[in-house]
């Protein structure tokens, strides 16, 4: 699994707008007027690591963090039932 | 397809959010089941790594012809894997990380997880099973009936998704119902074949070098 997750890293990534994304720009007037529209919607949500602008720290720093949670609430429910 | 924070209106995202609360925690008390056998610590460490690659495949788009491009959701693959209930719970914790870089409202959580979670992972795995049924009459390999039941299975889901995420958008009034629903299952309809294809690549690799890693075989009817 991780050599493939490798292989899609060194191989075949494109920045190109996903499915959800094309569907709102072209929805609103397309180009750059559509990205300008889903970048001015409105959140009261400031993701705190945001300003990572790295794709690889990023990706790094999220699997440690997705490896830790997924560890940490399986074993505690795995705890939990053994407990009842 | 995940939804950023402000496009969907507050009853479209409180409704998805209660639907997917719920089914959370039914998938809680669900998931006891993998645990029931001895060595069940040790899927520990392997739901970590599952996630983790979850993770890393959302974050990587694959690119798709017209200017797009497309990621893994995953659902129907952890689904496979570790059974339905759980691939809501493990799919709603990788969206919850992704919305810390922001990818994905925190609003929009409920929406994303009942799209990629539940749609994706429990609708997933129970057309999975339903073409397991099928396969399970023919003489094909076990490997080989479930790794076309999963393609089929994380493609329909997938288009699935998009058609239901395409409804929500509609029903926001962000863009027109119509075009938010056509564009988005067109795009999914191109996009789904690479979530088919790593899916069932995953799951053969698994069921070549470790199949008791695969939870549900019972529940596919492959045991």
């Amino acid at each position: 699994m991780l050599a493939l997750s490798l292989g899609f890293v060194v191989g075949v990534l494109s920045s190109d707008p996903d499915g959800l994304e094309r569907t709102l720009i072209d929805g609103n007037g397309g180009g750059e007027e559509g990205e300008t529209w889903i970048d001015n919607l409105p959140s009261l949500w400031n993701p705190p690591l945001e300003f990572i602008a790295n794709d690889y720290v990023i990706g790094t720093i999220g699997i440690v963090i997705t490896f830790i949670l997924m560890f940490g609430i399986f074993r505690l429910r795995m705890l939990l039932k053994r407990k009842a | 397809m995940h939804l950023p924070d402000g496009l969907l209106d507050p009853i479209t995202t409180i409704v998805l959010w209660v639907i997917t609360v719920t089914v959370m925690i039914f998938g809680y008390f669900r998931m006891s089941k993998i645990f029931e056998k001895e060595d069940s610590e040790k899927l520990i460490p392997y739901i970590g790594v599952l996630g983790a690659v979850i993770f890393t495949f959302q974050f990587i788009n694959y690119p798709v012809p017209g200017g797009t491009s497309g990621h893994l959701i995953g659902g129907t693959l952890v689904s496979v894997i570790l059974g339905p209930w759980v691939s809501v719970i493990v799919l709603f914790l990788v969206l919850t990380v992704q919305s810390l870089f922001g990818d994905g409202g925190l609003t929009a959580l409920g929406a994303n997880a009942f799209n990629m979670g539940i749609i994706g992972g429990i609708i997933g795995f129970y057309i999975v099973k339903l073409l397991m049924m099928v396969f399970n009459k023919t003489k094909l390999s076990k490997q080989l009936k479930v790794t076309i039941s999963t393609a089929l299975g994380a493609y329909i889901s997938i288009v699935l998704a998009a058609l239901l995420c395409g409804i929500e958008i509609g029903l926001s009034g962000s863009i027109p119902m119509i075009f938010a629903i056509s564009v988005m299952v067109y795009w999914h309809l191109l996009i789904g074949i690479g979530e088919a294809a790593i899916s069932a690549l995953i799951v053969f690799y698994i069921l070549k070098a470790k199949p008791d890693l695969i939870t549900t075989g019972e529940m596919l009817g492959v045991e």
